[in-house]
């Protein structure tokens, strides 16, 4: 065969004139998988800088106004999209850089690994400029279908009968402010009680910023009857950082730790006056109720107190 | 002329890349090789390996500009003809079939000599009808890497070069396939 089949190769490379590829043409492929590479790396970095955005800045510091146990609320608010498109195109950046020339040569760890942590990297930088927040409303506005996480909040605040609103306060509805004119984002107005506020509560709903409120209500009159039980800024006009959410959480626990405080305060004075008819402890602590019957109606009237954030007191 | 005064691979490469006829001397360097390791890798009828063989080195000589000089030109060309195969397989829509074992290619003192498994099976007599049976058996993946190991005499490193994979994997692959082979003897009641 020896002879044969040299000659015939020689004969078909002269017959059919074939000639080998330019070294251009092979560079081209191999240019081609890393810029392909490196345009993985950085899209990975991209999804990476948004998953990092709408999973940090997803309202834990709020979550118990909005879910019903942690464990819910995290599944609810994971961000599917962005971790599907992180781990699919570091796939895509790990098919290219095998692809290169030398590039099955490279172990497992470090395909995988290289590809993983210059997206990691770019994220990192992209994330303390903000780009995540951006990026995901700039999204939100572009594209009909995506969801940005400012949406995504809004729309689990703006849900009254749950007891959560989003909006800002129009105008005092009475001299002695005991009740306001809220507009929520869906443009309905509301009027709002606002006695059960706390005094920083009420300055920041007054203020006329958008605000995130937590209100319960009588079941009769939902137009008219809401009490605002606690008042929450809104943070997603821009970038919030970790400070404001950390500040936020701070502002909610203690909000909620001091109304349960006050109401097993109600229900020791209740539970006193059941025992005693005629006598009131005079140890009772920090009350303005100091009757049984002013007990009694306080917290009756106390809608906030049947709110499921501030309900888990025995 | 000695037979250090040869031209090495490379630089018939780099003189076919300006003359054609050079490379009529890698093809006689390489051909008897190539042949036989298409024969191994299941191409067992001579005309379709005379087609193969030619489609290789067509192939080869169109790629290269491709060939890193860096790297073994025979694990390059190796690549290649073990790609062929594989298309040719694809076309035929079927499973390789039937290994030659030749006289010399003592394969069970070889594998045996890696001592890998240090169990006495290899030291039996296997005749080359039963180990063709068992190497029939292997996954398309183990066969291959015994193929270029222990017919083919490659290093690691070569073996890399011609499947694509790290060395690493190489000595995994090797060692799996040993293994493999052993359980595959050991079923044919040896």
């Amino acid at each position: 065969m020896n002879n044969k089949i040299k000659q015939s190769v020689l004969d078909r490379l002269e017959r059919e004139g074939i000639t080998p590829h330019s070294r251009l043409y092979w560079l081209s492929y191999e240019y081609a998988f890393w810029a392909a590479w490196v345009l993985s790396v950085i899209l990975g970095a991209v999804a990476l800088a948004i998953l990092s955005f709408t999973s940090l800045y997803i309202g834990y510091s709020l979550y118990e106004a909005t879910h019903q146990s942690f464990l819910t609320f995290f599944l609810d608010t994971l961000p599917y999209l962005w971790l599907l498109a992180f781990g699919s195109l570091t796939l895509v950046a790990y098919f290219n850089l095998r692809n290169t020339k030398r590039g099955y040569k490279y172990p497992l760890y470090l395909v995988v690994g290289s590809s993983f942590g210059f997206s990691v990297v770019g994220a990192m930088m992209l994330h303390s400029i903000g780009a995540g927040f951006y990026l995901d409303q700039y999204m939100g506005e572009q594209l009909e279908s995506y969801q940005s996480r400012a949406e995504f909040e809004a729309q689990m605040w703006q849900n009254p009968l749950a007891g959560r609103m989003l909006g800002a306060v129009k105008r005092l509805e009475y001299g002695d402010q005991e009740q306001v004119r809220f507009i929520d984002v869906k443009n309905e107005e509301w009027n709002i009680t606002i006695t059960e506020l706390r005094p920083k509560d009420s300055e920041l709903l007054l203020s006329g910023r958008k605000v995130r409120m937590l209100v319960a209500t009588t079941t009769e009159d939902v137009r008219d009857g809401m009490v605002a039980c606690a008042v929450f800024p809104w943070i997603l006009d821009d970038a919030p950082g970790v400070t404001k959410w950390r500040e936020e959480r701070n502002n909610f626990v203690e909000e909620v730790e001091e109304r349960r405080a006050k109401l097993l305060d109600l229900l020791e004075d209740i539970k006193e006056v059941v025992e005693d008819d005629d006598v009131v402890l005079s140890s009772r602590p920090n009350l303005s109720t100091t009757t049984p019957e002013t007990v009694i109606e306080v917290a009756k009237k106390s809608l906030c107190a049947n709110h499921p954030i501030f309900r888990g007191v025995r | 002329m000695p037979e250090s005064s040869a031209p090495t691979d490379n630089e018939l490469v780099t003189h076919s890349l300006r003359d054609r006829a050079f490379f009529g001397n890698l093809v006689e360097r390489y051909e008897a090789r190539l042949e036989r390791y298409i024969t191994r890798l299941g191409v067992r009828n001579p005309d379709d390996r005379a087609d193969v063989l030619q489609e290789i080195f067509i192939k080869v000589y169109r790629n290269l500009n491709s060939f890193d000089q860096s790297l073994s030109f025979s694990a390059w060309i190796y690549r290649i003809a073990h790609n062929e195969a594989i298309s040719w397989y694809r076309k035929l829509q079927s499973r390789p079939e039937g290994y030659l074992v030749s006289e010399g290619d003592d394969i069970v003192k070889l594998i045996a000599a890696d001592n890998v498994d240090p169990e006495a099976i290899f030291d039996q007599q296997v005749s080359n009808k039963l180990l063709l049976r068992a190497l029939e058996q292997l996954d398309d993946k183990y066969r291959e890497v015994l193929i270029l190991r222990y017919f083919e005499h490659l290093e690691y490193e070569d073996i890399s070069d011609v499947l694509h994979v790290p060395t690493g994997t190489v000595g995994t692959l090797v060692h799996r396939a040993k293994k493999q082979l052993k359980q595959k003897l050991e079923s044919l009641d040896i």
